[in-house]
């Protein structure tokens, strides 16, 4: 499992997750996410190359990106595999976290 | 060797009359008892009367067993004539028929251990000359007595005993072991004087440049008192040979792994630590023996990483003993022997894929004549989700005394949300059945349970819903929904759709409503075993990554036995 960000246009931080998000892959990404959802305000996670989202794996995500929202800020998913798609709206992920499969109107969505 | 250590404590006292009493480690298993070690026994009676083949004692389910194995005469426990039995502290066992030879079975507690290791410690060592040669052999027993009595010594005494040897040995006044701490500074662990009697270790003060020549030599250096010839000797005695202490320096390595024992020092294990010796009279060391000094390295080397490696089993025995009883009371909290209704049959399985798991399931009748089903799958895996599985178990129970669920579950979320730290959190399915064919049921992140009615299979719900536990806001509501008489619910979590084949393909739901919609007629044991072994056959044997469970419920009809026509009683369990 590996994480690396960069910086869009508009403040927004994209996260690129890569990997399967199952125990250790949670593990893994947990302290930087948080860093992460403490520094920004708009958050992109990008889960295209993210292959597995395990219940652990979820919580990483929507940890961080609650605390985002606290704080006035938004993020939003892009591009999950349908199997991990399928496991956020299992749990309703997609109503506090939309998701996206294109950028642009996942960009738009969060300026 | 450590691995070819049985962890046994116990022991046969040898009761031979005009003999002196003896006594011997169940040191192996099976351990043989009988004439002559050239027949394969680990403790020999030279005795005409004893057959070759006298006694074995063997591991049995519950403590140690043992047997006859063609005595003459036959063998008596505690008077008893005894085929095979197990054995207890203080049983006496008799060896044929007349009162020559009586062996008692001895399995005392750890505190009597250690004192009896101890003072066979102490004679053993007290059996040992004065002088160099024989210290080193008794140094050799020591190692052999740290390998085979590994179970009984207390490290500390084993230590303590290995530098009383080096003292002797060296002719030092003290002698002291360093063990590197966490940051790697070598520390006075034990400190031993010239009497064997224990010094502080904190007391000591060991000259850091002679250990770090020591280590950085990787070998034992030997420090005459300092530049004693630049020094007037008259002064010198006076004021500065108070002071002065001549010592020695043996680093201690483990034996290196998985290389071919070498002279070279790129074969040296890892450094264990440091045996130093010193004594306030000059030249002391000067005529010591390299040989002796690189012999007591190597042997006391081994002392310590016996004694490390002691220390490690017994840590780790002790933390499988903690997972082992978490796992009984795990085991006890789920509903053993699951019990048919007059409405309902019902039968479920919980297999953790470690010790303990983080699935939980239930079933129990309310006070209103309804039957509550509850299945729930904590993120995460082994003892931490099993905490708070038992803590849900314990919240959940509350609904059995008439609390609505959706008020419980709600509770359950804010109860998590507001400990976010505890880092868990868990999907849950609550339903309740009543005899009408009614299900009304709570649903949080679980997976929905699937219905087999009429050969087909189909969701009880397509949407989704928060979790317990993960998001602030959410709220939960009850549905409900109609049963006829013959429909099967499955209610599973996501360890069988998510079980991975050695390619990482998953089995998915697909697979499992496959499996499910044989069931139609089968008795709900054979559906349960027919879907694990579906993902057995699935999964081919690669290793079990997630918890699985499964709970299945038939409706038989609104009137009693309805569906008992067939003579089928549904019963499960574990």
């Amino acid at each position: 499992m590996t994480i690396s960000t960069e910086s869009m246009d508009g403040g927004i931080t994209r996260v690129l997750l890569d990997g399967r998000l199952d125990i250790q892959g949670a593990a893994a990404v947990d302290l930087r996410m948080n860093v992460l959802a403490g520094s920004s305000k708009f958050l992109l996670i990008d889960l295209s190359n993210v292959s597995f989202l395990g219940s652990m794996g979820l919580r990483s995500i929507v940890i961080p990106a609650q605390a985002v929202n606290r704080r006035g800020g938004k993020v939003a998913l892009l591009n999950p595999v349908p199997m991990v798609e399928e496991v956020l709206k299992a749990s309703n992920i997609d109503q506090i976290i939309p998701i996206f499969h294109d950028l642009d109107s996942a960009v738009a969505a969060l300026c | 060797m450590p691995e070819s250590i049985v962890p046994v404590n116990a022991y046969l006292e040898v009761v031979i009359p005009d003999r002196p009493r003896q006594v011997v480690p169940v040191n192996e298993l099976p351990f043989f008892v009988g004439r002559g070690r050239e027949n394969g026994n680990h403790l020999s009676l030279d005795d005409m009367r004893i057959s070759r083949k006298c006694v074995a004692i063997s591991a049995g389910a519950s403590g140690l067993l043992i047997e006859d194995r063609g005595q003459r005469d036959g063998i008596f426990v505690n008077g008893e004539p005894t085929r095979t039995r197990s054995l207890t502290d203080g049983d006496r066992i008799r060896l044929g028929t007349d009162d020559g030879c009586q062996l008692i079975f001895r399995l005392p507690s750890e505190a009597i251990l250690q004192e009896e290791a101890e003072t066979k410690l102490r004679s053993f060592i007290g059996s040992f000359g004065r002088d160099s040669s024989d210290e080193l052999n008794g140094l050799r027993l020591l190692l052999e007595a740290t390998s085979l009595m590994h179970s009984q010594l207390p490290l500390e005494s084993v230590l303590a005993s290995m530098l009383d040897h080096a003292i002797v040995i060296t002719h030092a006044d003290r002698g002291m072991l360093l063990e590197p701490d966490t940051s790697g500074v070598l520390q006075v662990k034990v400190a031993r004087g010239r009497d064997g009697e224990s010094l502080a270790p904190e007391a000591m003060n060991p000259s850091r440049s002679v250990l770090g020549s020591a280590i950085e030599l990787q070998s034992a250096v030997v420090n005459e008192d300092l530049n004693l010839a630049d020094i007037n000797l008259q002064s010198a005695q006076s004021v500065v040979l108070q002071l002065l202490r001549s010592s020695v320096v043996i680093p201690l390595y483990g034996t290196p792994r998985g290389q071919v024992a070498s002279s070279t020092e790129a074969a040296r294990g890892q450094l264990l630590g440091a045996v130093y010796l010193d004594s306030k009279r000059t030249a002391t060391f000067s005529a010591l023996d390299r040989k002796i000094l690189d012999a007591l390295g190597a042997q006391a080397g081994s002392i310590l990483e016996n004694a490390r490696l002691i220390e490690h089993e017994r840590e780790r025995q002790r933390l499988e003993q903690e997972l082992s009883i978490a796992r009984e009371i795990q085991q006890a909290l789920v509903p053993q022997g699951l019990q048919d209704y007059p409405h309902f049959s019902i039968t479920g399985t919980h297999r953790p894929c470690y010790e303990v798991g983080g699935d939980y399931f239930d079933v129990c009748p309310m006070s209103d004549g309804r039957i509550a089903l509850l299945i729930a799958d904590v993120a995460g895996k082994g003892l931490g989700a099993a905490l708070l599985t038992t803590m849900l178990q314990g919240a959940l129970s509350g609904m059995t005394l008439g609390v609505d669920p959706v008020k419980v579950f709600n509770h359950l979320n804010r109860f998590l949300c507001d400990r976010a730290s505890v880092g868990r959190y868990a999907t849950m399915f609550f339903g309740l059945l009543d005899p009408d064919g009614t299900l009304e049921f709570v649903r949080a992140g679980h997976p929905s349970p699937l219905l087999l009615r009429r050969g087909e299979v189909s969701d009880l719900y397509s949407t989704g819903s928060f979790p317990i536990g993960l998001v602030e806001k959410a709220t939960f509501t009850s549905t409900r929904i109609q049963l006829e008489p013959g429909d099967t619910l499955l209610l599973y979590t996501d360890g069988v759709t998510e079980a991975e084949d050695r390619n990482r393909q998953l089995f998915q739901e697909g697979r499992l409503k496959e499996a499910l919609s044989q069931h139609q007629d089968s008795s709900l044991k054979t559906l349960q075993d027919g879907i694990l072994s579906a993902v057995e056959k699935f999964t081919e044997g690669a290793s079990q990554s997630d918890d699985v469970t499964l709970l299945v419920a038939r409706y038989r009809g609104p009137e009693d036995g309805v569906a008992k026509t067939d003579g089928i009683v549904e019963a499960g369990g574990m």
